[in-house]
């Protein structure tokens, strides 16, 4: 089956929307289930889909980058998840969040220091904003850093946390400076190896399974100086810049979802006969895959504005949020009316849209909820 | 000394596209998006890795097409590490107005004006399935020819072809310039990764109008005067009935109304 077709897009995002399809197709597809049961992607896997390209996009060539622009990197991610929303997680996750705020808010030094091994796949990175009771409250911290000669003391429990079990190293927001809410929190990378850092628990979840989510822990952990990334104080202003990012491969990869989700169905309704003909002449089953081809067409759409406006103002703002509000709630919806079209079947794990379904609620969910999405958008509409 | 390649690239409609039939009934080429011929994407790759192991200098694409479908093909090409590109336009032309000997003329016009040492395609591209162009390239620049080939190598001077024929495998030797013709199993084209694709796009296009290149009109030397699709699927006609009697009811059809037994 062919790449969906815009009309407006180039030679350049077909050739790359074909390539990252074949590398799904290829590499990913036959161990869909296998990832889902070993709750991580490989180190292996990380490595050839650094090799691809795929774990640092938008950033240049002299960090590992490819060079992309973020319509590209939305177009990648949604051929990922097309195929797999668990592995195309960790792929945005990757290519957002702590790679994004080394490239934005780091020296030369840190980035030459710690994005070429992300880019590669050799080392694997997390973010960690989310505390036990700083969900969206972001900027609730309870982890704190404490000056120290040379670095800093770092205490706290990240949780929540993509690749949280196995991480070379993070990105890690914690409060310096108490009495100062946002502008009182610092960036860290801690690396794999510091004393005071290790990895907490493993959650067991509902979907994305593929992708690792875990704890952070950290204990009289010394930070050295050089690890600091951005101005200490700024270091909650730029998570809010990294997630304004970020939200656009979660939009992307919804749609990804979404459309794998009726690519199965679609087939399915072909094949599967019932009173005497494939199930794709009711009109009851048309209506459904009209429903859903023309809900996926709208957040592409909208992914697509998101990732023009990034890249004509560095900032998704209001475009961003609206893209990822839309495209994870209808990825949901989507998920759920291909489980209703292949009927009993869909309920079983002989089919992958009760995957895509359990996987697609997660979208609503991370990187900013969809309550914390229509705050920012009504923010600027009331302005 | 430096060996230079020539790839042959078409574009020619997805397999999985279902042919329609135009107006003036000929296979239509607007409805699917053009792709790269599967079998030139063996010669691409072959090229690649005989630049990337030192063994040649340069790869160049070469395609005869017009520029909206031979944007893929060139495309491609230039994302999985041809250094860059020569494109035949065909403008408005409809691909059937081109036939083997007009494309092969083009081709050959153009590989005079630069050097070469080898030419790679195709054995065959899959939406004619003529597996003439290379052939007639040969024969108008007097190139040895090895076709259907599934592993070659190349030396200053000289490459070796190993064809499958009938029961053995073949080895020929021809003195460069020569052309050759990809089969499947010569290797496993590669898919680009991004920042390949991401380069492509920097690498240089030279496009050649089709006129300017022949001196003149296309000459065709044949004509299609008809297209004709197969014939759709018949109705389904279930057997229905205890197993000793379903049976006797489908040798009866099968003997009396299909007429096959």
């Amino acid at each position: 089956m062919t790449a969906p077709e815009l009309e407006t897009s180039s030679a350049e995002e077909r050739t790359l929307r074909e390539s990252v399809r074949e590398f799904a197709l290829e590499e990913i597809l036959p161990r869909v289930r296998e990832l889902e049961h070993a709750k991580r992607l490989p180190p292996e896997l990380f490595r050839k889909l650094g090799e691809m390209g795929l774990l640092a996009m938008i950033y240049p060539e002299a960090y590992g980058g490819a060079g992309m622009d973020y319509r590209l990197m939305a177009a990648s991610i949604e051929e990922l998840a097309r195929v797999c929303p668990g592995a195309a997680l960790s792929v945005a996750a990757t290519n957002s969040l702590a790679a994004g705020q080394i490239f934005l808010f780091g020296t030369e030094e840190q980035r030459l220091r710690w994005m070429p091994g992300i880019a590669s796949g050799a080392k694997t990175a997390s973010w960690g904003l989310t505390e036990p009771d700083a969900g969206s409250d972001s900027f609730r911290l309870a982890s704190r850093a404490e000056r120290a000669p040379g670095g800093w003391i770092l205490n706290g429990r990240k949780s929540l946390i993509t690749h949280a079990s196995f991480c070379d190293l993070a990105v890690v927001m914690a409060m310096t400076d108490a009495g100062s809410g946002r502008d009182g929190i610092t960036a860290f990378v801690v690396e794999r190896g510091m004393k005071g850092f290790e990895s907490g628990k493993t959650e067991e979840k509902l979907g994305m399974c593929a992708s690792d989510t875990g704890d952070l822990v950290f204990r009289d952990c010394f930070v050295p100086d050089a690890n600091v990334v951005g101005a200490p104080g700024m270091g909650g202003r730029h998570a809010l810049g990294v997630l304004d990012g970020g939200r656009i491969g979660i939009a992307a990869l919804a749609v990804g979802l979404a459309q794998g989700a009726m690519d199965a169905s679609i087939a399915y309704a072909h094949q599967r006969e019932q009173f005497g003909r494939p199930i794709a002449q009711f009109q009851a089953i048309q209506f459904k895959i009209a429903d859903m081809a023309t809900k996926i067409h709208a957040a592409r759409l909208m992914v697509e504005r998101a990732a023009a406006v990034k890249e004509s103002t560095g900032k998704s703002g209001h475009d961003g949020s609206m893209a990822k509000l839309f495209a994870s709630e209808i990825s949901v919806q989507v998920a759920e009316e291909a489980i209703q079209i292949h009927g009993g079947y869909g309920y079983t794990k002989d089919f992958l849209v009760e995957k895509y379904w359990r996987d697609s609620k997660l979208l609503t969910i991370g990187e900013g909820t969809s309550e914390v999405q229509r705050l920012i958008i009504a923010k600027h509409m009331l302005a | 000394m430096g060996i230079n390649i020539v790839c042959l690239v078409k574009a020619t409609l997805p397999t999985e596209a279902k042919i329609a039939l135009d107006a003036k009934g000929r296979a239509a080429d607007e409805r699917a998006k053009p792709i790269i011929n599967p079998y030139d994407e063996f010669a691409v790759e072959e090229a690649v890795k005989l630049r990337e192991s030192g063994a040649a200098d340069k790869a160049t694409l070469l395609c005869v097409g017009s520029a909206k479908a031979a944007l893929e093909p060139i495309q491609r090409g230039l994302a999985m590490g041809a250094d860059d590109a020569i494109l035949v336009d065909t403008g408005d032309r409809h691909p059937l107005e081109l036939d083997g000997a007009a494309t092969a003329a083009a081709i050959a016009a153009v590989l005079k004006t630069i050097p070469f040492d080898l030419v790679l395609c195709g054995r065959v591209a899959v939406d004619t399935g003529a597996a003439e162009v290379p052939g007639r390239v040969a024969e108008l620049l007097g190139l040895p020819l090895a076709q259907v080939v599934n592993k070659l190598d190349v030396a200053p001077g000289r490459a070796t072809a190993h064809r499958e024929a009938d029961g053995r495998t073949e080895v020929v030797e021809l003195a460069l310039p020569a052309i050759a013709t990809a089969d499947k199993g010569l290797n496993k084209p590669r898919y680009p990764n991004l920042p390949s694709i991401m380069k492509a796009k920097k690498k240089p296009v030279d496009t050649r109008p089709l006129e300017a290149v022949l001196g003149g009109a296309p000459q065709a030397t044949r004509r299609v005067v008809a297209n004709e699709l197969p014939p759709g699927k018949g109705p389904v006609r279930m057997v229905a009935g205890a197993p000793a009697e379903a049976a006797r009811a489908l040798v009866g059809a099968l003997r009396d109304e299909a007429k096959v037994l």
